[in-house]
Order: C-alpha cells, then structure tokens, then sequence
C-alpha cells in the first residue's frame, strides 16, 4: 500500500473505504445501515466474491445506483462496475453501462486508474490526502503510484481516422524496419518477439516486466460471460442464404457482373476457362460457350506465411489495423487484418483491388513499403506509391516481414 | 507458458482451429465449482477491437441458455493474446476412439441441437466437427464457435490446426460464400458421417497444403462409405446436398430426423 495513493473525485457520490477495498456508490445520499452492511460484508472475507457480495448489498433497491467496487490483490486491482460509472487506466477505458449485469476488469496497479461515475468529466483531485479508511462524499477515486508516477498517454491518440488523401502519414507510428524484406524470414519473426509492443495493446507499454520473453505476470483483462445478455433482439439467421438482401450487404460485398462463360453445372467462369474454377469440371466445347454477363466469383486464394488463408472475393485493404482506412470505413473495402508485433506492417499497408477478372495490389503509402516477387528466388520489385500491379498465380507480396502468396482459381 | 491472466496452465490439450487450448485451473474470481475449465488460447495478436469483439460474441454464446452448448465462463486478453475459458469435459469429444455408435449419434443430435439455438439468434457457429463436439453424461455439447473467421470475413483457414478439419467444413464457405445455416447443417452431416462410418466421405484429404486440400473438397462431391449404415444415408445425402437449398433447411430439422432414425435402429 505504501506505494499507492488513494485520493477521492468531488461530487455528489459515496465513497467506501475499507482495508484494501474501495467501493463508489453513484447516489448522493446512502442509508447509514447499508454502508455498514457493505463494510461488513468486506471486513467478513475480502475474497473474490467480494464483488458479488456488495453488487448483492447495494443492487438489492428497485432503482440501483451506479456501483464501482475495486479490490486490491497482489499487483492487481479487480474492479467491478455496474451501471453509468467507468474505469479508465492508461491503456482503456470501460462502464459498467456495457453490460446489464455490470462488468469486471483487471487492471495492473501499477499503472494506477481512475473510477468516477459517468456524469464526472473533471477528474481533478485536489487534495492527495489518502483515503486510508472510512466514508466519504466523492463521484470516484483516483489510484496512483507515488515513486513512479506513470506516463499516461491516450490510447486513442493514434487512432485518429486517416483518410485516402494522406495515405503517407501515420504520425507516431514506431515502424521499425526500412531494409526490404529477406528471405530469412524465420530469424526476423524471432526478433519480432523481442520488438517494442504496439499502441494496439498499450496494456503492454504499462506493465511488462522488461527483458522477459515469458511475461506471464503482465497486466490482463477479463471479462466474466455470466450468461445474462438480453437475445430478444437478436435476429435468427435467415432460412435461405440468399435472403440477405443486396442493399443489406456491405458495399464491397454487392455483386459485380463481369463477361464470362456458365460452365454445364451453373458456374460463372472466365471467358478463357478451360475447367470450371469451382468444380474443376471440363467447361463445354468452345462452340458451345456463349459469353454472358454475371456475378463474378471469387477470384483466388491468398496463403499467408502462418498458413492462413483468405478468399480474394472484394476490394480489401490489408495492415496491422485497416480499419482505420477510408475504404474500409465507408465499406468499399473489405479489411484484412495481418497482425504483427514487430509493427512492420502499416496499419493500412496495401489495397488488392479486383478489376474484371484480375486481382490487382497496391501500396497505400506504407513505411515499409510493399515488395513482389514472381517466385520465391525472383528479384524483389519495390511497388512506387500509386503503381497498381497485377498478381498472378505464385505471386509473393511483402509487407514488412509479413509476406503471402496469390493463387488464382482460373487456369491461364 | 504456465500461467496466463490470471489462469494455471496444468496440460496442452492440443490445437484448435485458431488456438491451443489447455487444461488450467480457474481463478477464485470465478467462484466456480469446478477444479478445472478448458483454456482456450487463441493465436496471434489481437487488437483491442478485436478482444471486444470475440468476448461479444461469447457472451451471446454463453447467454444462449442450452445444454447443449459447452459452457462459457470468462473472457481476457493479456499482451494481445485472447484466452476464454470453457467447461472442462474430462469424456472427451467425438474425435477420441471407443465411443459407442448410440452415443455418438445422441451427441450429434444434440450438437444440432444446440447449433440451432445458435442459428436463432443469428450466429453461425462455423466449426462443427468431431473434435469439438464434447461428451458430458453421455450426451453431447457443441463447443466453441469459429471466432477466427468471424473477426476476419473471408478467412477461410487460419493456419492453426490439422488441414484435414476441411473435411468438414462447408465448400461453398471455402469458395468464399457467406456461411449460413446450411453450413452448419453440412458439417453437421460430414461429422454424422464421419462419427457412424470411422471414415471421411472425402477420402484422404491432402495434408502437406491448403490449397490442394481446398481443390479436393471443391473439385468432387462428398461419397458416402460402404460403411455407414444404410439407415442414416439418407440424412448424410440431404445434409451435404450440392444445393444449400436442398439440404435440411434448419439444423432442428436434421436433429429430428437423426433422432427419429436412431430411436428405430
């Protein structure tokens, strides 16, 4: 405790504090018997089911207030939250308004945080006097380590939109590699291990032990699935597939009519195709093929270096996060998410774009930029900002250190 | 790894289609009963975005109120890596030797069960197969969903897990179509056959690589062995129809129907 300060948020609320718990009570007045009953129920056993004990106490009420209850253990702070109060640490932010039956996270206290009721915006404390026990009036509390105090940054400070326009900033971004990709890519996902966390789990920034390559003591979150989620406004699956409308469908998703040929069991196919992409079936005789308009089919397959494999179907944007891009968000494309510890790949890294028939890639001003090879022994060619290329069966594209290979379904 | 968040890794259960799960002893935090729970420990690194995403989809797993689902108890996330905690099912699934055809066709019948109760609140569970479909008292529960291909639309394999698990899994999803109710319904059929046979209506799947894998499943139609009993063909045929709209329309529709089989045999 001694590394640990505990002072109280202003505003019309109750505070409890009791041995190493802390509870916030989000009503301006509360019965004297209650405070006792919850400081009984704490001083009882201040076990793990200390917050459903109290959540019992105080949610007994018709109208329940807004609960926090935290309890301190080890180099943790379990916090239970229910109804408009919130938990912010430095590297998130949660309500116990999330869920019906309120919310439990874990947080390290380390990094110390803040529990004030929701209606709070100003977390200012004025007075560092701890609040070693007792009942005050307070909106919330603020936890914070003395000797250390942490370096609070926004978690969303990144994550600010980008837009089309700017496709070459990614302002803070700590992408760490600008040599071209090698082909010893095992020794570089070794390193990646060892490479600074990224801003997508500041979890990480906060709390791991340095220099371990097991950090099993690091900050975690949990969140209890006790079952209690209203389904009644959940829609069942539809009877037939195709009962998702077109206008329903993202935009990306909607059916693109391209010339082609219908293969004898129904398959649209490359005007060229000699075997149906689908079935594998020999396409009828050339006299017989009668070019037509319809939807075009997936086009290929790409097979990522860690064996996973994505249909090329849609425009998609693939990075570390590509949902930060203006594609994606206005859903003309699709996001792929290639995930890399080493921050190597841009969070908006590369557009594959399907145009008739082909599958084309580009780089979306990445800062690494985006490298093809023919083969797995062919000469990497650096991809220039706005050149669009054509993948072709046995491509291999390189992002970063992360790397995938296109397949095409039609056979040239 | 012995610990993660705040669970006791105790066994490696072996991998899962997008993670590894574990026998682990459950935090007091809980309050559960039970001295064990399958960990699942999923693959790669996700965002915070994602963490949300799959602990939502768990929840509504877990608020589906059906005994034959697994139970889902807690999800976390620690460094980017996402862990969820299920039931532990010391019977085992499907997958293992020795279960007795009765048994086996009552777990399918309940794993069809609990698929659509699922489907009814509009979730498609995308990883019907024997290995996730657990024994508990003799009867089965359908384990946990295909989270990695719900996070990522399109992603047809992640990598992680024995290829051979295309077996059952619905062709038209690997081409790229939206998985529905009629996917589950196929693998629900696949598994059948799979369960009642000992053989895969496949064949021998290629192994050494995906696409070839992909390319047996999509170039030929399911055939169904000698050795499954005469019985259940006609099940088998309808739920792995070419057609999706010519396979049972509902998951409950194939659960009835095997259930009706299985009490005349």
């Amino acid at each position: 405790m001694t590394d640990q300060r505990v002072a109280v948020i202003s505003g019309a609320g109750v505070v409890v504090r009791t041995g190493g718990v802390v509870v916030v009570i989000g009503r301006a007045t509360v019965a004297a018997e209650l405070i006792d009953e919850v400081k009984a129920a704490i001083g009882n056993d201040p076990g793990e089911d200390l917050a459903r004990r109290v959540a019992r106490i105080v949610l007994a009420d018709d109208d329940p207030p807004a609960l926090a209850v935290a309890r301190f253990d080890g180099g943790f702070a379990t916090v239970f939250l229910y109804g408009e109060v919130d938990l912010i640490w430095p590297a998130g932010r949660s309500s116990g308004a999330e869920h019906v039956l309120g919310v439990s996270r874990t947080v390290d206290r380390a990094d110390g945080f803040t529990i004030a009721l929701s209606e709070i915006s100003d977390h200012a404390v004025e007075d560092w006097n701890d609040v070693e026990a007792g009942t005050l009036r307070g909106a919330g509390v603020v936890v914070e380590t003395i000797e250390a105090p942490p370096e609070w940054t926004s978690p969303d400070a990144d994550d600010a939109p980008l837009t089309q326009e700017t496709p070459t900033t990614e302002p803070d971004e700590p992408e760490s590699v600008d040599a071209p990709p090698t082909a010893e890519t095992d020794a570089d996902a070794a390193e990646s291990e060892e490479a600074p966390p990224t801003e997508e789990t500041p979890t990480i920034v906060a709390g791991a032990p340095e220099g371990e390559a097991e950090d099993d003591d690091a900050p975690f979150e949990a969140i209890e699935l006790d079952g209690d989620v209203d389904l009644s406004d959940r829609t069942p699956l539809p009877l037939a597939h195709d009962d998702v409308a077109e206008d329903d469908r993202p935009v990306y998703e909607r059916t693109v009519q391209v010339f082609g040929v219908y293969s004898p069991r129904g398959h649209f196919n490359h005007p060229d195709a000699k075997f149906c992409s689908r079935t594998g079936v020999k396409m009828g005789a050339s006299m017989t093929k009668v070019l037509t308009e319809g939807p075009r089919p997936p086009l290929g397959v790409l097979t990522l270096d860690d064996g996973s494999t994505l249909t090329v179907r849609w425009d998609t944007v693939i990075g570390r996060d590509p949902t930060v891009d203006e594609l994606v968000r206005t859903q003309q494309a699709s996001p792929f998410v290639v995930s890399d510890l080493a921050q190597s790949v841009s969070r908006r890294h590369a557009l594959l774009e399907l145009i008739n028939w082909d599958v084309f890639i580009s780089d979306l001003g990445s800062r690494n930029s985006t490298y093809i090879q023919a083969a797995p022994n062919a000469p990497l060619r650096q991809l220039a900002v706005g050149e669009r290329v054509a993948l072709h069966s046995g491509t291999i594209v390189h992002l970063g250190k992360r790397s995938f290979v296109y397949n095409e379904h039609h056979v040239r | 790894m012995n610990r993660i968040g705040d669970y006791e890794l105790l066994e490696n259960l072996g991998d899962g289609n997008s993670g590894t799960f574990f026998r682990a002893r459950p935090p007091a935090r809980l309050a559960l009963d039970a001295e064990y729970v399958t960990l699942k420990v999923m693959t790669g690194h996700a965002t915070d975005k994602e963490f949300r995403q799959v602990a939502n989809e768990l929840r509504v797993f877990g608020a589906v109120k059906c005994d034959q689902l697994v139970t889902v108890y807690d999800a976390g996330q620690q460094n980017g890596r996402l862990f969820y905690a299920m039931g532990w099912y010391p019977e085992g699934s499907l997958a293992r030797d020795g279960v007795d055809r009765a048994t086996a066709v009552a777990a399918v019948v309940d794993a069809a069960h609990g698929a659509h109760e699922l489907h009814e609140v509009g979730v498609v569970h995308r990883d019907i197969k024997p290995s996730n479909i657990m024994l508990d008292n003799g009867r089965g529960r359908l384990g946990d969903l295909g989270l990695a291909q719900m996070l990522t639309p399109g992603m047809t394999t992640t990598g992680i897990g024995p290829i051979g698990s295309i077996e059952y899994m619905e062709p038209d999803v690997i081409w790229g179509e939206r998985a529905a109710r009629a996917s589950d319904v196929w693998s629900l059929g696949m598994t059948l056959h799979r369960v009642v046979s000992g053989e895969g209506a496949f064949g021998v799947i290629p192994e050494h690589n995906v696409l070839d894998a992909f390319r047996h499943v999509l170039h030929r139609r399911p055939a169904i062995s000698e050795q499954l009993p005469e019985e259940f063909r006609p099940i088998v045929e309808r739920a792995v129809a070419a057609e999706r709209s010519d396979r049972y329309s509902t998951a409950a529709e194939f659960a009835a129907d095997l259930d009706r089989v299985a009490r005349q045999s």
